[in-house]
C-alpha cells in the first residue's frame, strides 16, 4: 500500500469558526503564565500519583520477578494502544494513602478489544485499599458497567486498610456485586492473581468470570496462616492454604495456572482475543481533519481568574475536527451556545456557556438536547457558568421554569454525555450543565476549574450578611472585625473546598485534564461511546411552559 | 573452415530442458529467441518454479529425489518424446555429463545438445582423462590413479608423491569426495570419508591421489568444437575465489594472466578439444601457479555455471552455439577475429550460511528485486515467492557484470549487490558485498584458499554504532507502522497515547544474536491516519536522531534519519524473524522477541540438534560410550555436502535419538550427550 501524498481528511461540510485570538496581548500571555503554573501543579500531583513504592520495596518485588502495576498495565495493553487512565488523582489532599490511593484504572485495548483495567499497586502499603482507592473501584466499577467494557482486574492487594475499616467496610461490599453484575450484563471479568489477595480480597477472583493464577505469587484464602493458627490451631503455610498450585489443582478458584507474570498476562490477552467484539463498531472516518487552531491557544484564551469571560466558540475552535461548527440558534439566548460538530470523526452535540444562564438560553439548551436525543448523538457540555441570572425582571419572566426545563431535558437524555469543566460551576448551572449528579458518563476538570454552590465571594457575602440579619434580629451588636475575619475565612475555605484539586480529591471528576489534550481525551471517550448502540429519550417529565 | 558436407543438418523444433533452476530458465530464454519449444521438466518440489513458469510447456518426471526425478533418464527421456520433443539439453550438473544418458538420448532419435559421449566418457574418469591429455603433450599433476584401490597401496603412493596430497573421487567433481592429507597420519581418515563421499555421489568409491600445490589459482578455457571438426577456445575465466571447492567468484579476463600464458595455456586447451574431437562447449580446467606454470586440473564436457563470463566478452551466446553445434551445422568461429572486450565477472548468489561455514539454507524468498541496470544480467532462477528447498542445489542465482576495465565493473557488481532484494532464506549477499570491497580481491590478489585465510568476509553483520541505532529506529518506526494499522480502534488518536505521560517506550530487538533496547518518544502529533511519525532515540542524548517515516509500507518504507532519506525494504516471516536491507550496510536479520515468551520452552542442555535438514550418513558413537571433546559423533549428508557433528564437551552418550539413512529436519535432536559435571 502506498501513501498517497495528500491524505484525504475528513471533516463535517459545516462553516469553519474564525478566530479573533490576539496572541500578543497581555492578557493572552498572562493567562499562558498562569495556566501553566497551574499545569505545573497537576504536573506534580500526578508524579506523587505514579508513585509505586519506595525503591526497596520496588527492588524487592523485581527480585521476586515481580512487576509494578504500571508495568504490568503496560505489558497487558496491545503495543502501542492509547490508555486513558481515570481518577489518577482520587484521594488527593485527603487523609488516606495519597493521591490515586492504592490502584490504577483505565481504558485501553487488550487484544483489540476496549477494555477496563484496574490494578493493584501491590508494592504501596502492600496494595492495602483506602477509602479513596474504595471509591475510585465503585466509580471505576460504574465506568465499566456504564459503558460496557469488560474488566481486568490486576490484583495484589493485602485487602482493607483496617483502620480505616469503618469507612470502607459496607460500601466495599459493592465491589464484588458489581463484578458479578457485570457478568450478568454479559461482560467479562477477568482476575489476574499476582500476589495477595486475602479476606474480601479473595472475591476478586472468586467472583470473576476466569482467574488466573500467578505459580508461587497468588495467594489467595479467607485467612491467612495466623489468623487460621488463631481460629483453629491448624498449623498450615500460605502456599497449601491458598497457593497458585493448590488453586488450580485442587479447589478449582483458580482457572489458570500460570507459569510467571508475563505467562499470566499473555494468559488475560488470550481470554480477551476471545470476547466479543462490542455492537457497534462506528470507528470514525479517519483520516480526519484537525483543527484550524493550534491546541496550545487554550492556555492563552482560559482565565484562571474566574471572573473574566472567555468566548466558548474559540474553545470549540481548538477540539472539534476542522474547526468546524454548525452553531444553533446562534441568535437567540447568546449566553448558551448550542451546536453540532465532530470529533475524532465522531458526531456530538455541544452546549458551551458563555454567560449567565437566562430564560432564552435555558429554552434553547432544552430544545438542542431533545435534538441531539432525535439525532441520537451523544452531548458535550461545556461548562463555565455562575448559575441563571437572578432579579426582578427575570424571576417575572419565570427563569425559575424556563431553568426547570433544561435540567428536566439534561436529567431525561439518554443520549451519553461528557462534561469538561472549563471555568465556573456553580449553583443549578452545575446541574443544568451536567455536573456530577447528572450522571455523564465521563466529566473531567480543568486545572483552574472551580465548583461550588457560588463563588466564594459570593458564598462569603451571603453568610456575612446573614449573620448580620441574625444578630439585629437578637438585638445584639454585630462585630464588623470579626465579620470580616469569619468571611476571609469562608473565602478561603471556599476557595479550598471548590478547587479543581478538591473536587478530583472527592471524586467529583473523573480526573483533571490539561487543557491541550481535550480534544484527544473527548476522541477517545467517544469511541467508547460510539462502541456501543445508543438511542434518545422517549420521553421526559412535564416541561412547565 | 572445415565443412564435412556429409553431415545432415537437424533443425530442432522443440527442445526439452532436462534441467531446473537458473540454468533451466536461461536455455529457455535462448530457445525463445531462435524460435525454439522450450520443454521444462519438473519434480513434485518444483510445480510452481520459476523454471517451469518461463518455459513454453513442462512434463511431470517425478518425485523430488533427484534420484527419481532430475537423474532418471528414462522419465526424462519419456518425457521428451511423450512433449513432441526432438532434442535434450542436459544443462549443467543432474546427467550433464553422463554418457549413459547421453548414449540413451541419441538412440531414442533424439538430438543431444552437448559433446558426443565418448568424450563425456573419456573425461569422466579422471585417471582416463589424465592419461590422456597427457599423451597430447597437456602439462598434468603428478599422481597416482592406479586400479589397486587398496589402502595399502594407496598409502605407498601417496608417500612417493609427496605431502600435501589431495585426495578425491575418481569420478567426481565440484568438490565432492575430495580430501586434502597433509602428513601421514591424516591420510588414513581421509580415505575413509572420501571413499564416502565418492560413494553417495557419484555411486563409485574409487579414488584419486595427487599432489597438492598451495597457493594456486584456478583459471579455466572455454572450449568449443562442431561436428565437423572445428574447435576454439574462448579465452580464460579465473574462478580462483572458491569457497568449500565451489566457485564464487568468476572473471575474465584473469587479473594475472600475461599474454605469453594465455596463448600457452590456450594452445593446451585446444589440443586438449583436439585429443577429444570436441564437438559442443566445454571448459578445461588449470592450475597456474605463480611461475606462470600450470597444470591440467579436468576437462568439464558440458555448459559451465560460469559461461555467461564468457558470453559478456565476447558477445556471443553459447547455447545459441550448443544448439547449433547440436543441429550439425558449421561454427563460424574465426579464432583472428576473436576478442576479449572489456570485462565481465560473476558471483554466485546461493541460500547459505556464510558465518557457519557456508551450510546450505532453504526457507521462502519473501521478497525479490533484481535491479536493472546497464552492464547488469542476472541469470535468476527464482522469483519472490519461490521456496529454497532441500532437495536440490541452494544457488538462487547468479549477478553477472559487464564494463570495460576491471575497477568498473567492480563499482557495477557492488552497485547491483547493494541494490538487490533478496530477503527470505539465509544467504552470502553480504559475503559477496565483503568480497567486493574487499581491497586484494579488488586488486586481483588472491590463489584458491583465500577465502578460508580470510573468515572476516564471510562474518555476521557488524555494524558500527550508527549504523546499528539507525537500523533499531527503522525498525521501530515500522514497528509503530504496523502495530497501528491493525489497531482497529483510536485511530485518530497519536501513537500510544497516554492522558498521564509514563516513561520513554521501549522496543526490544535481536540483532545477530544480541539483544538490544531501543527507547523513543513520539516527537509529533502523528496519527495511524497519518503514518509519519518521529523516534527521538534517547540512548545518545548529545546527538538525538529523528527519523521520519516517510511513506511506504511494512515492506518498503522511506525513512529519514536525520538529513538522509532512504529505502529500506523488510521482510518479515510468521516467526517474527525480520529480514533488512538496510541502505549502504546490507541484509540485517532481526528477530522481534516475543513480547511473551513460552516459559514452557526451556533450553536443553547437552542435546546435539541437526543444523539444517540431512540424512544421518553415519552414527559414529554408541550409547554409553564416553567421548572427547571434538570427537566426531555422527555424520550428516545434506546438499550433496558432509557435515559432521562434533562433541563440543566431554561426556557420555546417553541416547542415540537418529540412525544412519533416517532424515532429519532442520533442529531435530540427534543424540543426547550427558556431561559430566567437574567439581570445583
Amino acid at each position: 500500500m502506498n501513501t498517497p501524498l495528500a491524505q484525504q481528511v475528513s471533516a463535517p461540510p459545516y462553516r469553519a469558526i474564525q478566530s479573533r485570538v490576539q496572541r500578543k496581548s497581555a492578557a493572552f500571555l498572562a493567562n499562558i503564565e498562569a495556566n501553566l503554573q497551574l499545569l505545573g501543579k497537576l504536573e506534580a500531583a500526578l508524579s506523587e500519583a505514579r508513585f509505586e513504592g519506595k525503591p526497596q520495596h520496588l527492588a524487592r518485588a523485581r527480585d521476586k520477578g515481580k512487576l509494578t502495576a504500571r508495568e504490568r498495565i503496560e505489558a497487558l495493553l496491545d503495543a502501542h494502544s492509547p490508555f486513558l487512565e481515570l481518577l489518577p488523582l482520587a484521594g488527593m489532599g485527603g487523609d488516606g494513602f495519597g493521591p490515586g490511593g492504592t490502584s490504577v484504572g483505565g481504558i485501553g485495548l487488550v487484544s483489540g478489544r476496549m477494555v477496563m483495567i484496574i490494578a493493584n499497586v501491590g508494592t504501596r502499603k502492600g496494595g492495602a485499599v483506602d477509602y479513596a482507592t474504595l471509591q475510585k473501584a465503585i466509580r471505576l466499577n460504574e465506568i465499566s458497567i456504564e459503558n460496557k467494557l469488560p474488566v481486568i482486574s490486576l490484583v495484589e492487594s493485602s485487602g482493607a486498610n483496617l483502620p480505616e475499616q469503618a469507612r470502607i467496610f459496607n460500601y466495599g461490599g459493592a465491589t464484588f456485586r458489581d463484578i458479578t453484575r457485570r457478568s450478568k450484563a454479559g461482560l467479562a471479568n477477568i482476575a489476574v492473581v499476582f500476589g495477595n489477595s486475602t479476606a474480601g480480597g479473595a472475591y476478586v477472583p472468586g467472583m470473576s468470570d476466569y482467574a488466573i493464577f500467578v505459580d508461587q505469587g497468588a495467594k489467595v484464602f479467607l485467612a491467612g496462616p495466623p489468623l487460621v493458627k488463631m481460629a483453629t490451631g491448624e498449623d498450615v503455610d500460605d502456599e497449601s492454604l491458598g497457593g497458585a498450585a493448590m488453586h488450580s489443582r485442587i479447589s478449582g478458584v483458580s482457572d489458570y495456572l500460570a507459569a510467571d507474570e508475563l505467562d499470566a498476562i499473555r494468559i488475560a490477552r488470550e481470554i480477551a482475543a476471545g470476547l466479543p467484539h462490542p455492537p457497534a463498531t462506528y470507528t470514525g472516518s479517519a483520516p480526519v481533519a484537525d483543527p484550524l487552531y493550534p491546541a496550545d491557544d487554550l492556555l492563552g484564551l482560559l482565565s484562571p481568574d474566574l471572573r473574566k469571560p472567555f468566548d466558548m466558540r474559540e474553545i470549540i475552535a481548538r477540539i472539534v475536527d476542522g474547526s468546524r461548527f454548525s452553531e444553533f440558534k446562534a441568535e437567540y439566548g447568546p449566553t448558551l451556545v448550542c451546536g453540532f460538530a465532530n470529533i475524532g470523526g465522531y458526531p456530538v452535540g455541544i452546549l458551551g456557556n458563555n454567560g449567565v444562564l437566562f430564560s432564552e438560553s435555558a429554552n434553547k439548551g432544552a430544545h438542542f438536547i431533545q435534538l441531539c436525543n432525535q439525532r441520537q448523538h451523544p452531548i458535550l457540555f461545556f461548562q463555565n457558568i455562575t448559575g441563571f441570572m437572578v432579579g426582578q425582571e427575570y424571576e417575572e419572566g419565570g427563569i425559575i421554569k424556563h431553568g426547570a426545563k433544561l435540567i428536566n431535558a439534561v436529567s431525561n437524555s439518554t443520549v451519553p454525555a461528557i462534561t469538561i469543566m472549563m471555568g465556573a460551576s456553580y449553583g443549578a448551572g452545575n446541574y443544568a450543565m451536567a455536573g456530577r449528579a447528572y450522571q455523564p458518563r465521563f466529566l473531567f476538570s480543568y486545572p483552574h476549574s472551580r465548583t461550588a454552590v457560588m463563588g466564594p465571594d459570593q458564598l462569603s457575602g451571603v453568610m456575612l450578611s446573614i449573620q448580620r440579619e441574625a444578630a439585629q434580629k437578637m438585638g445584639i451588636p454585630f462585630d464588623e472585625e470579626q465579620g470580616e475575619k469569619m468571611r476571609d475565612y469562608m473565602i478561603k475555605e471556599v476557595e479550598k473546598k471548590s478547587d479543581a484539586w478538591y473536587s478530583t480529591g472527592q471524586l467529583w471528576d473523573d480526573g483533571i485534564m490539561d487543557p491541550r489534550q481535550s480534544r484527544h481525551y473527548l476522541s477517545f471517550c467517544l469511541e467508547v461511546l460510539y462502541a456501543q448502540p445508543m438511542s434518545g429519550s422517549s420521553g421526559y417529565g412535564v416541561f412547565r411552559m | 573452415m572445415i565443412v564435412q558436407p556429409d553431415i545432415p543438418i537437424r533443425p530442432i523444433q522443440g527442445l526439452l530442458i532436462a534441467n531446473r533452476g537458473e540454468i533451466a530458465v536461461r536455455i529457455t530464454r535462448t530457445c525463445r529467441e531462435m524460435g525454439i519449444r522450450s520443454i521444462a521438466v519438473f519434480s513434485d518440489a518444483d510445480r510452481d518454479a520459476l523454471h517451469v513458469h518461463c518455459a513454453d510447456m513442462a512434463m511431470h518426471i517425478g518425485p523430488a529425489a533427484v534420484k527419481e526425478s532430475y537423474l532418471n533418464a528414462e522419465a526424462i527421456i519419456n518425457a521428451a518424446i511423450q512433449s513432441g520433443a526432438d532434442a535434450i539439453h542436459p544443462g549443467y550438473g543432474f546427467l550433464s555429463e553422463n554418457a549413459g544418458f547421453a548414449r540413451a538420448v541419441l538412440e531414442a532419435g533424439l538430438i543431444w545438445v552437448g559433446p558426443h559421449p565418448e568424450a563425456i566418457e573419456q573425461m569422466g574418469s579422471k585417471a582416463q582423462a589424465k592419461r590422456i591429455m597427457e599423451e597430447h603433450g597437456v602439462p598434468v599433476i603428478p599422481g597416482y590413479n592406479g586400479d589397486d584401490q587398496s589402502d595399502a597401496v594407496l598409502i605407498k603412493e601417496a608417500l612417493c608423491i609427496g605431502f600435501p596430497l589431495l585426495v578425491k573421487a575418481s569420478a567426481g567433481g565440484g568438490g565432492k569426495g575430495m580430501v586434502i592429507v597433509r602428513d601421514e597420519s591424516g591420510l588414513a581418515p581421509a580415505l575413509g570419508q572420501a571413499r564416502r563421499e565418492a560413494l553417495a555421489a557419484f555411486g563409485d568409491e574409487r579414488l584419486i591421489l595427487e599432489r597438492y600445490f598451495e597457493r594456486v589459482r584456478h583459471v579455466e578455457f572455454q572450449i568449443f568444437g562442431d561436428q565437423h571438426g572445428n574447435a576454439v577456445h574462448l579465452f580464460e575465466r579465473e574462478c580462483s575465489l572458491q569457497r568449500r571447492y565451489q566457485k564464487i567468484l568468476e572473471e575474465s579476463p584473469s587479473p594475472v594472466l600475461t599474454q605469453d600464458t594465455r596463448e600457452r595455456m590456450g594452445q593446451a586447451a585446444l589440443n586438449a578439444a583436439r585429443a577429444l574431437a570436441y564437438d559442443n562447449a566445454g571448459t578445461v580446467e588449470f592450475i597456474l601457479l605463480q611461475d606462470a606454470s600450470f597444470y591440467f586440473l579436468e576437462v568439464n564436457t558440458r555448459l559451465q555455471v560460469e559461461h555467461p563470463v564468457t558470453e559478456m566478452i565476447t558477445g556471443l551466446d553459447l547455447v545459441r552455439l550448443q544448439i547449433q553445434s547440436a543441429e550439425g551445422r558449421v561454427l563460424e568461429l574465426d579464432p583472428r577475429s576473436l576478442k576479449q572486450n572489456g570485462y565481465a565477472m560473476e558471483l554466485r548468489l546461493y541460500a547459505e550460511d556464510p558465518a557457519s561455514g557456508f551450510l546450505p539454507a532453504s526457507g521462502e524468498l519473501l521478497r525479490w528485486d533484481m535491479p536493472r541496470a546497464e552492464g547488469i544480467r542476472i541469470d535468476s532462477g527464482v522469483q519472490q515467492g519461490s521456496v529454497i528447498g532441500t532437495d536440490y542445489d541452494p544457488m538462487m542465482a547468479k549477478l553477472i557484470v559487464w564494463a570495460n576495465d576491471r575497477p568498473e565493473a567492480f563499482r557495477r557488481m557492488r552497485y547491483a549487490l547493494e541494490n538487490l532484494v533478496c530477503l527470505g532464506p539465509l544467504n552470502n549477499q553480504n559475503f559477496l558485498l565483503n568480497l567486493v570491497k574487499q581491497e586484494q580481491v579488488k586488486q586481483g590478489e588472491y590463489h584458491t584458499h583465500f577465502l578460508d585465510e580470510h573468515p572476516e568476509l564471510s562474518a555476521e553483520y557488524h555494524p558500527n554504532a550508527e549504523e546499528q541505532q539507525a537500523l533499531l529506529m527503522a525498525l521501530s518506526l515500522r514497528q509503530v507502522f504496523v502495530d497501528r494499522q491493525s489497531q482497529q480502534h483510536f485511530r485518530s488518536l497519536p501513537t500510544s497515547w497516554r492522558n498521564i505521560p509514563g516513561p520513554a517506550s521501549e522496543l526490544r530487538w535481536s540483532v545477530a544474536g544480541k539483544e538490544m533496547l531501543l527507547r523513543y518518544r513520539l516527537l509529533s502529533d502523528e496519527t495511524a491516519a497519518h503514518p509519519c511519525l518521529e523516534l527521538l532515540s534517547e540512548e545518545d542524548s548529545q546527538r538525538p536522531l529523528k527519523a521520519r517515516w516517510s511513506g511506504g509500507d511494512e515492506n518498503k518504507a522511506r525513512i529519514q534519519m536525520g538529513a538522509s532519506l532512504a529505502s529500506w525494504v523488510f521482510a518479515e516471516s510468521q516467526d517474527g524473524l525480520i529480514r533488512v536491507l538496510q541502505p549502504g550496510v546490507g541484509v540485517v536479520r532481526v528477530l522481534r522477541p516475543e513480547r511473551f515468551p513460552d516459559p514452557s520452552k526451556e533450553q536443553t542442555g547437552g542435546d546435539y540438534l541437526a543444523p539444517m535438514p540431512a540424512e544421518v550418513s553415519a552414527v559414529l558413537v554408541s550409547e554409553g560410550q564416553r567421548v572427547e571433546p571434538g570427537a566426531a559423533l555422527l555424520v550428516l549428508y545434506s546438499m550433496k555436502m558432509e557435515h559432521t557433528i562434533v562433541a563440543v564437551q566431554e561426556g557420555i552418550v546417553r541416547s542415540l535419538l537418529v540412525q544412519t539413512g533416517e532424515r532429519v529436519e532442520a533442529g531435530a535432536a540427534l543424540l543426547e550427550l550427558e556431561h559430566e559435571i567437574s567439581a570445583s
